[in-house]
């Protein structure tokens, strides 16, 4: 017996209540438990229940491991993404503009707009991941793993390392360079996760 | 620890072999989604191999990751369904798995075989 739009829909919504936030293991785990109710005769509810009697450990201990799988995941595509040759050619770009710059302007200055910009960017870049999930709050695994890890990475860094206090301009320029070029690349990682969902589960 | 979860029969037997039975499979049906994997290998064994979903997806994900599977999402029905496939170092990968279960398999029989015969079986 086919499962109603209604019926899936409430599989779906029982999965999230329960604490598997990730859309792409909830559509997995949503379809298998509903091929599995397709395949009995009776009633949906009694039949439901009786499935979650049995599986609902095995099911949030599925979505545990993938969580976990998905955050070695985020670090290891982080990881690639910095040791390819774009992110040095950047580094060296940032770092050939900001010498440039301290040509013309004083290097606090240029610290000043540094940090600023980078705020900005960080704050619209927020903003944005915060927007594109929408009202009901899609998150896809690795992409909300990628941003953990980088908020948290760049959350230590401005708050308790402070570079700005205690680096002298030379080295701040080259600090700042990287930084830069960080950021960047954590972009380039979002659109090309963003592409790998979309072409997987469509828009 | 996911082995926990892969209920059969003399479980400690085929503790590490979950990964081959499923990409053994895969190697024969081309692409296969979750509970199509667990039905078929209940089927094959007449039900005496059950793989629970807490040992089965944490599988399909990790080579997902590695990168011996590709995935491919479908609308069915009402729903979304993600089908596994296996890339081509994933074929390489279940070749060379398979070739290490059956040379495991026959020394076992020569272990036991030889035991055997010492124990005048």
């Amino acid at each position: 017996m086919k499962l109603s739009d209604d019926q899936i829909r409430f599989i779906d919504t029982y999965l999230k209540n329960s604490g598997i936030k990730y859309l792409d293991v909830r559509y997995e785990m949503t379809d298998h438990i509903a091929t599995a109710l397709e395949a009995v005769d009776g009633n949906f509810d009694e039949n439901f229940r009786q499935y979650m009697l049995e599986h609902k450990q095995e099911l949030l201990a599925s979505n545990r491991q993938f969580g976990k799988l998905a955050g070695k995941n985020a670090v290891r595509l982080i990881l690639r993404n910095l040791a390819a040759p774009r992110f040095l050619v950047l580094s060296i770009i940032f770092f050939c503009l900001l010498y440039f710059l301290t040509q013309i302007f004083t290097a606090e200055i240029i610290t000043e707009i540094c940090g600023g910009t980078q705020l900005l960017a960080m704050a619209a870049f927020i903003f944005h991941y915060k927007y594109s999930r929408g009202s009901r709050n899609m998150k896809f695994s690795i992409i909300d793993k990628v941003f953990g890890i980088v908020a948290v990475s760049i959350y230590c860094v401005v708050l308790f390392v402070r570079p700005d206090n205690w680096l002298d301009n030379q080295i701040l320029m080259v600090y700042h360079a990287v930084f830069s070029a960080f950021f960047i690349e954590i972009l380039f990682t979002f659109r090309q996760l963003t592409q790998k969902y979309k072409l997987q589960y469509g828009s | 620890m996911f082995l926990y979860y892969f209920i059969m029969k003399n479980s400690p037997l085929y503790k590490g072999s979950l990964i081959t039975i499923i990409m053994k499979l895969l190697e024969e049906n081309g692409r296969m989604y979750g509970y199509e994997i667990t039905q078929k290998v209940k089927l094959i064994t007449t039900g005496e191999l059950n793989i629970t979903e807490g040992a089965l997806y944490p599988a399909l994900h990790k080579l997902e990751a590695d990168g011996h599977l590709e995935v491919e999402v479908e609308k069915v029905d009402n729903r979304l369904r993600k089908y596994y496939r296996l890339t081509e170092s994933g074929r390489k990968e279940t070749i060379s798995r398979l070739a290490e279960l059956e040379e495991f398999i026959k020394n076992m029989q020569n272990l036991v075989g030889s035991t055997n015969l010492k124990l005048g079986y």
